[in-house]
């Protein structure tokens, strides 16, 4: 499975302003362990064990400003939309944080005006 | 000696007058059990004795979407986002899933607004409810009906 985390956000950015972030990334969120098969002879392990993004943080300039749970029904490839105040020049990171404790992570100088 | 035979009209009738009674016997059932169900457990667990009120939320999803594989909602809160007057969280919540809770999301004034939207995945025809805690703890509730034309997924639980 390549897992492909991406970040879209505006070019032209002016301090103050309420910039929409768009982040998505490749992940098929198997958010509850696949059922036994009733007739295989381990029929009480699952398939497969559950496998999913469990959380999200953002942050700019190191401060947490939007973060997420993922607990139930979320679509694979998991996207979100959000919004950042910028104050100022600074760098965005994102993080997405598997239910196994993985993460990936993508930073963003803004580029403001 | 008279034999009963149905005309196919009149089997066609009862057939269509059963699935109708099975139609209105099924809607009260969900509409009978508004109180107590698990979304509304998972509720108050956030927002302990406090009643959210109506207003101040939209949610923007498809009325219709085609599949349940990954139909978009956006929530929008409409209040401000400044130091001591700002939307804390928003919390997600589907009437008829197992787990009621699918997603919450934590703002702060840094955010600018509350709005945010993702995809979700549904297996059946629900309700659909955004809740925003705002930072002096009251909150806000909306509901909107979504109808999948397909229902999505293989069915992981038995209906």
């Amino acid at each position: 499975m390549i897992v492909e985390p991406r970040l879209h956000i505006p070019n032209k950015i002016k301090s103050g302003d309420i910039i929409p972030i768009q982040a998505a990334i490749s992940h098929p969120m198997l958010m509850e362990a696949e059922r036994p098969d009733a007739k295989s002879p381990d029929a009480k392990s699952p398939k497969a064990a559950a496998k999913f993004i469990e959380a999200f943080v953002a942050t700019f300039e190191g401060k947490i400003f939007f973060r997420t749970r993922f607990l139930s029904a979320i679509s694979a490839n998991p996207y979100l939309y959000f919004t950042l105040k910028v104050p100022g020049p600074g760098t965005l990171e994102v993080q997405w944080i598997e239910n196994s404790g993985k993460t990936w992570s993508l930073k963003r100088k803004l580029n403001v005006e | 000696m008279r034999i009963t035979t149905l005309s196919r009209r009149e089997f066609a009738l009862g057939i269509g007058a059963t699935a109708a009674l099975i139609g209105v016997l099924r809607s009260t059932q969900t509409a009978a059990n508004p109180r107590g169900s698990a979304w509304e457990k998972a509720l108050e667990k956030i927002t302990g004795d406090g009643k959210p009120a109506p207003g101040k939320i939209t949610l923007t999803l498809p009325s219709t979407p085609v599949t349940g594989e990954s139909v978009p909602i956006k929530v929008t809160v409409d209040h401000p986002m400044v130091p001591g007057k700002h939307i804390k969280a928003v919390h997600i919540f589907a009437t008829e899933n197992p787990e009621p809770e699918i997603a919450s999301f934590s703002f702060t004034p840094a955010s600018g607004t509350a709005d945010v939207a993702s995809r979700l995945r549904l297996d059946r025809d629900q309700d659909i409810i955004a809740v925003a805690i705002l930072n002096t703890g009251e909150s806000f509730i909306h509901r909107q009906r979504v109808h999948l034309v397909l229902p999505c997924c293989e069915a992981p639980h038995d209906r």
